[in-house]
């Protein structure tokens, strides 16, 4: 199966086509409680994680919060 | 045996003095800031002294395959006193505030606060100074009101700006106090008491506190609250420090209700002239 090219935080990275954000999330052991996603410059929320395949292009933000004043 | 009388310190008016931010109620006069303590340890203990109800955070793309400080941090705080103030820290343009904001609102949901829709608005193109751009703020918390954000804008003390960010529905003003990071305290007095007396939204006073002291004469002149970070996260002694900022700001609030002498150009005398005994009388 060819893999496909997306951008994840700013950078190339290929993986299996149809694979759902979910598993992505779960593949790169992301803590999937503390992070938000921006699926193509729109929040994506959580309930809709499993059920969004990634296709070639896409461009994902995983963001999380941090210390800050 | 003499007893507190209640006429003079009137236990209601301090006891339900509450910071009220677009009709949440808050106990605490004091925001902290969770960035740059040395540890996880000494932030978790800091905002416990400090007793605040508001802890500001900022967004970032996440790091994987590591359980990130903050996040054991927020899963050992007690959310039922706790508001998240996700920050727009890092956006130099209203949109690229305007984006944060929303992945703010996005991230309180995901500690349980589905009605927060606080942010913290910071547009900030300086990296010397760190001095906010006044436009892009507007233009960003113009936006961000009528998307239904509760804005709390950090901008420099400018009296006329904050009372366009009022108009337009900001729910607090944020004016900085002088850089942040600085330390250097409050650096423009005269126009953080202009806005005050022009403003019918609480003043937060947010940036450059140096010292617990600071933060008391930013109470004392009528400020409604005081947000810091460095002061605290920076101290020797964090928690302690905190706690140090929580009785200060408890004391210039007070000192503030209870309305200050204002000085004179001259000596008056506390003892009286009448009966003085001296050599020559």
């Amino acid at each position: 199966m060819k893999s496909i090219l997306i951008y994840i935080n700013g950078k190339n990275y290929y993986c299996s086509p149809y694979m759902t954000i979910s598993e992505l999330i779960k593949y790169l052991n992301f803590d999937i409680n503390l992070i938000v996603i921006e699926y193509n410059k729109e929040i994506i929320s959580k309930n809709l994680w499993s059920v969004t395949n990634l296709r070639e292009g896409d461009k994902i933000e995983i963001l999380t919060l941090v210390g800050g004043g | 045996m003499v007893s507190l009388n209640d006429k003079y310190v009137i236990s209601s008016q301090i006891n339900n003095d509450n910071l009220i931010i677009n009709n949440y109620s808050f106990k605490s006069r004091l925001l902290v800031g969770t960035g740059k303590y040395r540890n996880i340890e000494e932030a978790i203990q800091s905002i416990i002294y400090s007793n605040c109800n508001i802890i500001t955070i900022a967004i970032r793309r996440a790091q994987n395959n590591q359980v990130s400080g903050l996040n054991i941090l927020l899963k050992r705080l007690n959310w039922k006193n706790l508001w998240l103030l996700p920050n727009t820290a890092g956006c130099k343009t209203a949109d690229e505030a305007i984006r944060i904001a929303n992945l703010g609102r996005e991230i309180a949901k995901t500690i349980g606060q589905e009605n927060n829709n606080f942010v913290k608005l910071e547009v900030i193109p300086d990296s010397k100074y760190l001095l906010p751009d006044p436009i892009g703020t507007l233009k960003a918390a113009e936006v961000l009101v009528n998307k239904g954000f509760t804005v709390l804008p950090y901008i420099n003390a400018d009296p006329i700006l904050a009372k366009q960010l009022e108009s337009i529905g900001c729910a607090t003003i944020m004016p900085l106090g002088s850089p942040i990071g600085s330390g250097q305290g409050l650096r423009n007095i005269s126009n953080i008491q202009i806005i005050i007396e022009n403003a019918k939204i609480p003043v937060i006073i947010d940036a450059g506190i140096g010292s617990p002291s600071e933060a008391a004469k930013a109470m004392e002149l009528g400020a409604a609250a005081i947000l810091t970070n460095t002061a605290i996260a920076k101290a020797k002694n964090p928690p302690q420090m905190a706690l140090a900022m929580n009785l200060a700001i408890k004391s210039g609030r007070i000192a503030y209700l209870s309305g200050l002498i204002g000085s004179t150009k001259y000596g008056v005398n506390s003892s009286p002239y009448e009966g003085i005994f001296t050599n020559n009388n």
